[in-house]
Formats: structure tokens, C-alpha cells, sequence
């Protein structure tokens, strides 16, 4: 344990030096595009010349490129990310939370559909090897993997969203936008604070779920553990969609869920191939080990070889993966942002490096890489719990 | 020491260093960075204020790559000026109580937007947050003295009592204009919109030194802020409430169409009421300006047809129809088009959209009766359009150009012949026409056809006969054209002469005006015409020397592919002529930095490029003095003239221009200044498109679609739009 703790201290300072290194080179980075700000009234022939001057001084621009640097380093350890430039005086950090609870209802919802499927659907691949199933799948697999998004994406939207609801009369699954405006107007909620109790709901609930799990597991045998498991995990699903019946915000809630079906479903449909195949591959290796042979030997049935024997121990490269990609859920995605028209923290820093709007584009990217560091260092953990031979 | 220790001690050396450097640093340079203010770095003049040059020195270079050079103190002006305001009195500061505001029922408008508006504050829209978006939202909210009526682009009074803004007459030190004001005009909050609230506009912009298009509205005086001598440019020194309904606007000299009712006339008025606490707290801070754009304009009162009414950030925002509108059931003539005002809408809604297509899936999908786009539909959903019987499409002309630009600072582009020469190679017709299948046509005036009360098409269209029907007899080297006979039978053996036209005629005329101007070939190398091509030169030489390379720049394909496109067709002219020309079609922000920021040497680098401009007020033309005046060379003022074009007779017709009084005083002298233009070229005029839009008229209607620029140039007609019947 002791060395588990001197290890995490290392990597934390490892983790705040590079953080410092990533600021500084995002920062020279995002100044050594051309222009700034400041000409965005180069277009206008009615605004007088001297007036880019001044909307330079104003948004700190006129000053010298170091001492923007320094100030901007000193701003940000001392907690404050400064005034976006291209939505002035607007506080970054307004626009960033502002963004982000529906990037994380998206794109959350979309990565843990795909990993789960992509996980099932890899063990059973590499379970099946050899067999028509197999190859149909791989084959489908790789289609999505490598499919040009922006069109699947649109195709998506035309055959379910358009062709769908105009041969069935009912509107199945909605064009765009994670809302219908109509149902919204004179809403006493904000879209935001919808989103926020849909997360904290569901993220409760699972809490739960898993305590529920931990203890079943540490005070009952192992068959009454697995029940109280997918009972807890079942509750846990199911109760957000009981709270939100009760509650004066269901409508809403309702209204963004019917709009999150169609951006996940592709998202998912993209995104599971690559993890079906990730896990396939971890799977025939894992097949291969004297441990299988064992079990194989001792007679265990095939279902439990599978499930509790290889799969497990192949979940290991996709759990690294999957909390990778959990801490760039909150970039977003400019491409599904912008097909599905659901404007996240990924199209916001996309439009603040196109803007050069500095202080947005440190700000927001700056969470991210913070995200992405620490969770390598969850996944480093990890290893330690999933796979008992690591050791720190 | 192994090497993994090694390279983790120099990242714990440098990031050592860095953060002490940052702990290190001044407080000021802290605070102005992280939150945008306005101060400057140590030892410097706060600039705030605006300022201006005295000479031609350069005023601050506005760029990042620049400002390093620029920001010392020997390189700001000697004399710093502000705004010359009115003595300031304080402001109630009772907190305003807007009435409770709600959608009136009836029609909703429905309309899609492709980018989200970002702020609700007319006054944060109107400088660091101009973008059209939010005029979209916030534009029809608030009135001015005067306005312009679409399609016609007449001036009609708004506030004002009479259409007729009148002309200032001399008034002690200045020249002031007395404008009496409607009695029955009201704010959406039922109370009266009064000469006072004018005078808070205008005191606001001066005493906050408001920036962005306050200026270009209320464009006060400036004076030293030393001696308190005014600067030698036009701007008002008062604006004074005579009476509760008569308001009087001062200058410092005779400002002419362009100031009255132009500038001033036309500027949108802000509540007293809804304002004036909220200017009071801000006179209180640091930073004036940005207090009061911080401010939420939820509740805000309007003087137009609609009042703002929510956004919610990359969600919607929201609009009801204003049905106590003063003007509401007004009947309207302009442009041929009789109609009358609304609102006749209860609910206005901006929905979000990222993508093109989708937006068009959910207009045939009855989800949006519009959809608001300064750039129109691309052409290739144009089908889609088209085929649906529940939309209409519109195409109109725009209110802008899209140029072939010269360094005219550096030769061979400093050369008329050269840019003659090349005006007579590029074919426009055969471009616009065969290579980009129609979508775009082409120009010879800077004025755009569809701005029906400025276009001249006499003097347009003979320019272009100019290029297009060029017929000559003779080659560049003076001999008659020749050809072989046609008829041996009866004895036509000979050469006979014959006049060339189109392209072989286009080519000698283009080698005539360069060898007029000093270019020469090696012997033999000179562009030919042969077998109905022509013969590319080489070699070219000005006074006896060779030619270096010269460069096109250009937006990318991705940008603009017509742009591009056009580029490679222009290098080729060039090249025809014998120039070691290339096109570079790229990035847009590294183009416009190129041909708008000097370099380390206060140069610009750059030899052609190709960019567009939109035209701003179409009622009055305001723009050839922003793009060719001498005074806004770029290397002077930091001035949109880039290309170095200085003309004497050109530059007193713009101050001519600006004095001039009438329409008509106005309108002839601005086609001199064109004509000046089309003779001595610092922009070859290359082609503009149409914009492309659509409605869903199954569900809505306007009075007219024909304007300029489209429905979104009126900010989607909120105003007039109307259930379909």
C-alpha cells in the first residue's frame, strides 16, 4: 500500500510538470496562428480603423506576447481562466459549464453503450472463432469502424429522423437539437438544470448500485453477491425513469432523452466496433493460456470459462481504454456537435482556436488535458486492482 | 544517472522556472490579461480612450505577431484624445421594473439559426459581440430617428416626425440639426421614447467611450486630452433634449449625408429607463464599458416589432411580437412594394442547427418556417428546395464584391499597365460562366446591381463593353491584323485584314498597355496568338530587367472554392502574358494577416490577393473611402486600404462625398470615384453570387422577397412576416 502511495505521488508530480509544459506549448501554440481578435472589423467599412486598436487594448492584446504568457500562467493557477475575448466579457469558466453537462449526457451515455457493446460482442467474437458469425461481425465491425462519420452520421439522421417519420406518421426518433423549442417555451426550467439532474440522478443511482454491490460482495456467498449485483444494477437503470416520472421535470427530461436516442445510437454504432475488436483480440490471447486449459480440464462449463475466466482477464487493454476515453468525454465531438446540432464543449473550442479566442481555448482544453492525466493515472491504478500480478 | 532521471530533472527545472517566472510577474499585467481589461502594460498610456495620430505615423499594429514590436512607449501617439462628452449629470438609480412580458399567442415564427447568439445586451452587441447573429435577435428591438425601408433602401422617419432629416446650419462654434419627434411613439413598456432617451444613448457611448458600431453611430468629437483642443475630424459636441420630443444634435464642422442622417440619424436608441441605473453603478467601476456589457438585457424595453424575450446558450433564444408596436398597421411604399406593418406574430423562436443539411431536412420537415444565414444555402441543396412544394426558394443579389486586389507599392503591380494588362486577360464571362456553371457572375463596379437607388448601369455596362467587346485592328506592334485569304478560285490567295476580337483582341490590347509601360520580351518571346489559342510569353523584363516571381493569394478551396478556383485562372492570365505567376489558394486568417498586418519592416508582403467585401449600408455607400482613401492606407492608420492606392483626385472626391448633401450631389460624385477605380484598377473587380434562401410558405409569408441581400438582410422581416394565407 505504502508503495502504491509513493508511486501516485511520483506520477502526481510527473503529471503537474507536464500539465505546466502543456500550458505552456498550448499557449505559443494558439498565439502563433495568424491574427487575432482584434480584425474581426477589418470587414466592416463603416467602423472607423482606429477602432481595431482599441478592441485590441481592450481585450489585452496590444500587450507584449510574454508578458500575456506569465499573466495568463500566474491567472490560471490562482483559479481564474480569465474573460472569453470572442464572447466579452462573458467568464470562461460560464461557458464552459455551460456546455457541459449536455456533452457529458451525449457522450458519456454514447461511450459506455459502446464499450458494454463492444465488450459483449468481442467475447463472444473471439468465443466463436472460426465461425460465419464471426466474420459477419468483424466484417460489420470494421465497416462502422471505418466509415466516413460526417456521412453516416447524416444518413443516420435522413433515414431515421426524415424517411422514418414521414412513412410511419410518428416522429420516432427527431431530426437534430437536443430539445424540441416548441415544448420548451415557457418552460420554468433551463435546459441546463434539466441536464444537470439527469446526471446527478443517474450518477446517484449507480452509486448506490455499486455500494449495494461492494457490500453484497464482502457479507454474502457469491451467488446471493451476483443477484444482489444485477438486482442493484437493474434498481439502479430503472429508478432515474421513476424519479423523473414524479418529478415536474420529466417532461424535459423526457424531451432530451428522445433527442440523446438518435446522436448515441450513432455514436455507439461508430465507436463499438473498435472495442469489439480491442477485446477479441485480448480474448484470443487470453484463450490461449495454461489457465483456460485448466478449466477446460476441470470441466467447467463453457459459459463460465468464458465470462469468468478469459473475459476478465482480457478486460484489462479495455478498461485502460475505456477511462481514457472517459476523461475526453468532455471535449465533445465537433463533428457530432455540429451534425446533430448539439453544441457542446467540443464545437465551443473548435469556434474559440478558429476565433482565437485564447483564454476560452486554454481554458477548455486545459480541463481536458487535466482529465486526460488523471485518468492515466486512474488506469495505472487500476492495473493493480484488475490484474493482481501488477504490483507498485 | 540513467536517462529517463535526466530528462525528468530538466522538465522539473523548466517547469520550475516557469512558475516562478509567473509567480514573479507584475499584478497589473496579471489582471489585464485573465480578465480582458483595458489597461496597459507598465510605462505606457492608458489607451482606453480612443485615440488618434497626428502625421502618418502608424498607430498600434493590432495584431499578436506585432505587438511585441509595437507596444513600447516611443510607439504610441503623442497627443491622446477622447471623446469630447457633454458635462455629466447622474442618473436615477432605482432599479428597473420591466412589466412581465409573454408570448401574445397566434403565429410563431419559427427560424433556424446556424450559429448561437451570445449575448442578450444590445449594448455588448453593438461592439465586442457584433456578430450578425445577434443582430438577428436584438436588431429589430430598438429604433433610431430614422430608418431605411426594404427593398426600396429609402429613408423613412422612425421617431422623427418628418421624412426629411434636414441639413445642419452653422450655430455658434458648430452646425447643428433640430429633429422634432413623434408624440405617440412608446417603449414596449408603455412609456413614451423621448428626446432623453437619445441623449442618454449618445452621453453613454461618449462618457464610456463605447467602441465597435457605437462609434460608427455616435461618432463624437475628439479633443486633447492635454489642452482640451479638439482634433481636426468631424464628430458632435452636443446632443441636447430641446424639449421632451425635440432633440438637437451639434458637430464641430458641417457634416455631411454620411454623419446626417447616416451616422447619427440612423443609430438605435436605448431606454433611459431601462439603462440608466445600470450606467450608473457602471460609472462607479473601473471599467465602465465593461460593466455595462456584463449587464443582463433580460427585460430590456423595445421599440421595434419584437422584444426579446430568453436565450438560453446553444439552445434557442426567443422573440415576442411587440403588439403595442407604435408603428404596427403602418401602410409602407418602397421599392414598388406597397405593404403594411406588424407585427403580425406573437412568437418568434431561434433554434440552433450545425449543419446545412439537417437545417434543410427540418425546414421540408415543418420544424422551421426559415432559416437566418448571412451566406445563403449552399447551391447544392438548392434541389431539395426546389422540389418541395411546401417551400419556396429565393435568390438575390448581395450587397458586396469579390476583388482581384494590388500591391501597389512594390512593382510590376505598381505599373497601370500591368494591371490593365491583366484586367484585359482575365475572362470573367468564360469563369463565372463555364468554369464555375453559373453560380457566380461577374463585375465591373463596386456598387452591386441589386442596390437598385445607387447602381448605375449606363457606366456599368459600358465598362464592361470596354473588356468584353474589345475590337481591334491592329496588333500590339502596330501592323494590321491578317489572315490567310479564303477563296483561291477567285485569286484571294493574299493576306487579307481582318479585326480581332475576343480573346486574341484581349491578348494585344494586354501587350499593348504593358509595352506602353516599360515591359519588354526577349526577341521572339513575346505572347502570340495562334491556331485560336494563345502563345504564352516569356521572359518578361520591366526597364530592361527581369521579372521576379509574383503571387496570388487566395482563400482555400475549402474556404471559398470559387475563390480558388479563380486564383489559378489569374495566374494563368499572368502567365500568358509571360510572368512567372503562382496562385496560392489559403488559409483565410493566414491571407488576411498577410495582406492587412505589416512585418517586422512595416511592410506589407504581398503581391496580389483575392478577398470580398461586404458593403455595409446600402443606403449610402460609405465604403470608398474606408477601402481607397490615401488617409486609410493600412501602413498610416491601419486602415482597410491595404493596397497603397493614393490618387489626389481620388481622395478629394471621397472628402467631396462626404460633404456632399443630396442623393444626387452624392450619387455623382461617388461614379466619378468609380470611374476612377475602373481606370486605374487597385482591385480588379472579379465576380459576386447570389444568395440563396428559403421559406417554408406553407406556413408563412412576407410582403416581398426581392431585396438586397435577402430576408436576412432584414433581419428575417420579424416585422412583416405574416401566417401564409
Amino acid at each position: 500500500m505504502l508503495k502504491l502511495f509513493i508511486f501516485i505521488s511520483k506520477r502526481s508530480v510527473q503529471m503537474l510538470l507536464l500539465f505546466v509544459i502543456f500550458l505552456t506549448v498550448l499557449f505559443f501554440l494558439l498565439e502563433a496562428q495568424p491574427g487575432d481578435l482584434s480584425q474581426q472589423y477589418i470587414g466592416n467599412p463603416d467602423i472607423p480603423p482606429e477602432e481595431k486598436a482599441r478592441l485590441a487594448a481592450r481585450l489585452g492584446l496590444d500587450m507584449p506576447l510574454f508578458s500575456r504568457y506569465l499573466a495568463y500562467m500566474k491567472n490560471f493557477f490562482t483559479g481564474n481562466l480569465g474573460n472569453s475575448l470572442s464572447q466579452y466579457p462573458t467568464p470562461v469558466t460560464k461557458l464552459i459549464f455551460d456546455a457541459l453537462p449536455r456533452t457529458i449526457v451525449l457522450f458519456l451515455s454514447a461511450t459506455l453503450l459502446a464499450y458494454y457493446l463492444g465488450f459483449v460482442t468481442g467475447k463472444v467474437l473471439a468465443w466463436r472463432r472460426g465461425k460465419m458469425s464471426e466474420y459477419l461481425l468483424t466484417l460489420g465491425g470494421v465497416g462502422l469502424y471505418t466509415v466516413f462519420y460526417p456521412w453516416f452520421a447524416l444518413l443516420m439522421i435522413w433515414t431515421f429522423g426524415f424517411t422514418l417519420s414521414n412513412v410511419t406518421g410518428i416522429r420516432v426518433f427527431p431530426i437534430n437539437k437536443f430539445i424540441d423549442v416548441s415544448d420548451w417555451l415557457g418552460s420554468p426550467f433551463t435546459t441546463n438544470q434539466v441536464f444537470l439532474r439527469m446526471i446527478l440522478v443517474a450518477v446517484l443511482s449507480m452509486l448506490v448500485a455499486a455500494v449495494a454491490t461492494v457490500i453484497a460482495k464482502q457479507r454474502l456467498e457469491i451467488r446471493q453477491a451476483i443477484r444482489v449485483r444485477n438486482i442493484a444494477f437493474l434498481l439502479g437503470v430503472v429508478f432515474p425513469f421513476i424519479y423523473f416520472f414524479f418529478s415536474a421535470m420529466g417532461k424535459y427530461a423526457l424531451d432530451i432523452l428522445h433527442h440523446t436516442l438518435l446522436p448515441v445510437m450513432t455514436l455507439a454504432l461508430v465507436a463499438f466496433a473498435g472495442i469489439m475488436l480491442l477485446t477479441r483480440s485480448a480474448m484470443l490471447e487470453t484463450l490461449r493460456e495454461d489457465y483456460i486449459l485448466t478449466a477446460r480440464a476441470k470441466g467447467l462449463p463453457e459459459k463460465v470459462i468464458r465470462d469468468r475466466h478469459a473475459a476478465r482477464n482480457a478486460l484489462l487493454p479495455v478498461v485502460t481504454s475505456l477511462v481514457l476515453a472517459l476523461a475526453f468525454v468532455i471535449g465533445g465531438g465537433i463533428i457530432t456537435e455540429t451534425v446533430f446540432s448539439w453544441p457542446g464543449v467540443g464545437l465551443l473550442l473548435y469556434n474559440a482556436v478558429i476565433l482565437e479566442d485564447i483564454p476560452l481555448a486554454m481554458g477548455g482544453l486545459s480541463v481536458i488535458a487535466a482529465l486526460a492525466l488523471i485518468g492515466h493515472l486512474v488506469a495505472d491504478i487500476l492495473y493493480a486492482y484488475l490484474d493482481p500480478r501488477i504490483r507498485y | 544517472m540513467n536517462k529517463r532521471n535526466r530528462v525528468l530533472r530538466l522538465m522539473v527545472i523548466f517547469a520550475a522556472l516557469a512558475m516562478v517566472v509567473s509567480a514573479c510577474s507584475d499584478d497589473d499585467t496579471g489582471t489585464t490579461a485573465a480578465t480582458a481589461a483595458t489597461t496597459t502594460t507598465e510605462g505606457t498610456e492608458p489607451t482606453e480612450a480612443p485615440t488618434t495620430t497626428e502625421g502618418t505615423e502608424p498607430t498600434e499594429a493590432p495584431t499578436t505577431t506585432a505587438v511585441e514590436e509595437t507596444t513600447t512607449t516611443e510607439a504610441l501617439p503623442e497627443i491622446v484624445y477622447v471623446n469630447a462628452c457633454q458635462p455629466d449629470t447622474p442618473y436615477d438609480t432605482t432599479a428597473y421594473a420591466p412589466p412581465a412580458y409573454a408570448a401574445a399567442g397566434g403565429t410563431v415564427y419559427r427560424t433556424g439559426i446556424f450559429q448561437d447568439t451570445t449575448t442578450d445586451n444590445y449594448w455588448a452587441y453593438m461592439d465586442p459581440q457584433s456578430t450578425v447573429w445577434n443582430a438577428y435577435l436584438l436588431g429589430p428591438t430598438k429604433p433610431a430617428l430614422f430608418g431605411t425601408n426594404l427593398p426600396g433602401l429609402d429613408l423613412t422617419n422612425d421617431l422623427a416626425t418628418s421624412d426629411d432629416p434636414g441639413v445642419a446650419a452653422a450655430d455658434g462654434d458648430g452646425f447643428s440639426v433640430t429633429v422634432p419627434m413623434r408624440t405617440d411613439v412608446t417603449w414596449s413598456d408603455g412609456t413614451p421614447i423621448t428626446a432623453h432617451d437619445v441623449v442618454f444613448t449618445a452621453d453613454t457611448v461618449c462618457q464610456f467611450a463605447l467602441g465597435g458600431n457605437w462609434v460608427a453611430s455616435y461618432q463624437w468629437a475628439q479633443t486633447d486630452e492635454a489642452t482640451g483642443e479638439f482634433s481636426d475630424a468631424l464628430g458632435l459636441i452636443g446632443v441636447t433634449a430641446v424639449d421632451d420630443f425635440t432633440v438637437k444634435f451639434t458637430w464641430n464642422k458641417d457634416p455631411g449625408l454620411a454623419i446626417w442622417p447616416y451616422s447619427v440619424g440612423v443609430a438605435p436608441v436605448m431606454s433611459k429607463a431601462a439603462w440608466q441605473a445600470v450606467a450608473e453603478d457602471a460609472k462607479a467601476s473601473e471599467d465602465p464599458a465593461e460593466v455595462l456589457y456584463a449587464a443582463s438585457g433580460a427585460g430590456d424595453a423595445s421599440g421595434g416589432p419584437t422584444i426579446f424575450f430568453a436565450r438560453e446558450a446553444g439552445a434557442f433564444a426567443e422573440s415576442v411580437g411587440n403588439l403595442d408596436y407604435y408603428d404596427n398597421g403602418r401602410a409602407v411604399s418602397s421599392g414598388g412594394v406597397d405593404f403594411t406593418t406588424g407585427p403580425f406574430i406573437g412568437d418568434q423562436t431561434f433554434e440552433l442547427y450545425g449543419d446545412q443539411s439537417a437545417a434543410v431536412l427540418a425546414l421540408k420537415a415543418g420544424e422551421v418556417d426559415y432559416l437566418y444565414n448571412p451566406l445563403g444555402l449552399q447551391r447544392g441543396l438548392l434541389d431539395q428546395i426546389t422540389g418541395d412544394a411546401n417551400l419556396t426558394p429565393i435568390v438575390n443579389a448581395t450587397n458586396g464584391f469579390r476583388y482581384l486586389a494590388f500591391n501597389m507599392r512594390r512593382d510590376p503591380m505598381a505599373r497601370q499597365g500591368f494591371r490593365d494588362a491583366l484586367a484585359f486577360m482575365i475572362d470573367k464571362e468564360y469563369i463565372t460562366g463555364s468554369v464555375l456553371q453559373g453560380v457566380a457572375f461577374p463585375l465591373y463596379a463596386t456598387v452591386p446591381e441589386g442596390n437598385t437607388s445607387w447602381y448605375n448601369a449606363e457606366l456599368a455596362d459600358a465598362w464592361q463593353a470596354e473588356i468584353t467587346d474589345l475590337a481591334l485592328d491592329t496588333r500590339y506592334d502596330g501592323t494590321p491584323f491578317m489572315e490567310a485569304g479564303e477563296d483561291e478560285e477567285l485569286g484571294t490567295e493574299d493576306d487579307v485584314a481582318y479585326t480581332a476580337t475576343g480573346t486574341e483582341a484581349r491578348l494585344h490590347a494586354a501587350v499593348s498597355a504593358l509595352m506602353a509601360d516599360g515591359f519588354s520580351w526577349p526577341e521572339g518571346q513575346e505572347p502570340g496568338f495562334a491556331d485560336n489559342a494563345i502563345v504564352p510569353g516569356k521572359g518578361i523584363m520591366l526597364d530592361g530587367a527581369p521579372v521576379q516571381e509574383i503571387t496570388i493569394l487566395a482563400p482555400g478551396p475549402g474556404y471559398d472554392p470559387l475563390r480558388a478556383t479563380f486564383s489559378l485562372f489569374v495566374a494563368q492570365a499572368a502567365k500568358d502574358l509571360g510572368f512567372n505567376a503562382t496562385a496560392y489558394p489559403t488559409d483565410f486568417n493566414v491571407l488576411v494577416n498577410a495582406v492587412f498586418v505589416p512585418d517586422d519592416e512595416g511592410n506589407l508582403d504581398f503581391d496580389m490577393f483575392m478577398l470580398g467585401w461586404s458593403l455595409g449600408n446600402p443606403a449610402l455607400p460609405t465604403y470608398h473611402e474606408s477601402f481607397w482613401a490615401g488617409k486609410n492606407d493600412t501602413l498610416i492608420n491601419d486602415g482597410n486600404n491595404n493596397t497603397g492606392f493614393n490618387d489626389p483626385e481620388f481622395n478629394a472626391l471621397v472628402e467631396e462625398f462626404n460633404a456632399a448633401k443630396t442623393f444626387e450631389e452624392a450619387y455623382d460624385i461617388m461614379w466619378q470615384m468609380e470611374e476612377i477605380l475602373f481606370t486605374q484598377k487597385p482591385y480588379i473587380l472579379l465576380f459576386d453570387t447570389g444568395i440563396i434562401e428559403a421559406y417554408r410558405s406553407a406556413t408563412i409569408q412576407y410582403p416581398f422577397t426581392n431585396t438586397l441581400s435577402g430576408i436576412q438582410f432584414g433581419n428575417g422581416f420579424p416585422g412583416l412576416v405574416a401566417a401564409a394565407s
